[in-house]
């Protein structure tokens, strides 16, 4: 039962940093959600270099969705209850979170010259991102 | 150099946000621990084997692990015992127990459909006279622990 306890702790974790990775980025700079907090008063570095909690939580969640994946892979038996869709959504989720990553790397460098598309793609892929991990979670929790 | 008592407000005014958002990302990942290990143990629950169960009396409440054998008849399932050997492994026993049920009684980890032939299930119940269990709870195992 404990490959059951760590899924299911990994899991509901991994949703929890979604959620700060994703409020983060408006906390940090001046936006509807940050200005009556008071928070832009406190902004004293550049607004990638503040972004750090975001890198962070995001390759947190990276290492916690892996590890999520790979525990009811190891343990037999326990996929053969999940309801299938439900495991082609976590999938896609990896992979996008992947992608997210991979974006987010590139964000963090200032002279991108593709700055605004690729904020774009990073906007849209957080969405897609957020709408299949609900589905996992309806379908497979 | 000592802050006026003006900056000190403006420092808490700061802090406060994150603080407070520290907090509830803390405690929600408490909560989640907490979900996750009270759904783990209600998985892990002690069972009885096959010699426990006949030194039960009528009356006694009793927890016990079956692999459902026929779940023809409505609000009734025939299952064999299953005894403890790892918390992932059950082995056979010889004894073959029937446990009734009512659509009240609580399923835990499933639902009732999953309530067919050869599904494993965790049953927490009443024994009656005839030997047989009046459930009031069912927590089903199939997928998660394997039968020898």
């Amino acid at each position: 039962m404990g490959s059951f306890f760590f899924t299911s702790a990994s899991g509901w974790i991994a949703s929890i940093l979604l959620s700060l990775e994703i409020l983060l980025p408006y906390l940090l700079r001046p936006t509807r959600l940050s200005g009556p907090l008071g928070l832009p008063r406190s902004y004293s570095k550049p607004y990638l270099r503040r972004l750090w909690p975001h890198y962070w939580a995001g390759y947190l969640l990276l290492a916690l969705s892996v590890t999520h994946a790979w525990i009811p892979m190891r343990a037999s038996g326990y996929l053969k209850r999940a309801n299938i869709f439900g495991l082609w959504f976590a999938t896609a989720a990896l992979s996008l979170l992947l992608l997210q990553v991979t974006l987010g790397l590139l964000l963090q460098d200032s002279r991108l010259q593709t700055r605004e598309r690729i904020r774009g793609w990073h906007y849209w892929i957080m969405l897609a991102l957020t709408f299949s991990v609900a589905i996992h979670i309806w379908l497979n929790s | 150099m000592e802050l006026s008592a003006e900056d000190r407000n403006l420092t808490t005014r700061r802090v406060w946000p994150w603080v407070a958002l520290a907090a509830i990302v803390v405690l929600l990942i408490a909560l989640a621990l907490w979900k996750s290990a009270r759904s783990s143990t209600t998985m892990s629950a002690a069972a009885s084997d096959d010699q426990q169960f006949a030194q039960t009396t009528p009356d006694s409440v009793t927890k016990l692990v079956l692999q459902i054998e026929d779940a023809s008849a409505e609000g009734t399932f025939r299952g064999n015992l299953l005894r403890k050997k790892t918390e992932e492994i059950y082995l056979r026993t010889a004894t073959t127990l029937t446990v009734h049920f009512v659509p009240k009684t609580s399923i835990v980890m499933g639902k009732h459909a999953d309530l067919h032939s050869g599904a494993i299930v965790h049953v927490t119940g009443t024994v009656l006279k005839d030997r047989s269990i009046d459930a009031t709870q069912l927590v089903i195992l199939t997928g998660y622990v394997q039968v020898q």
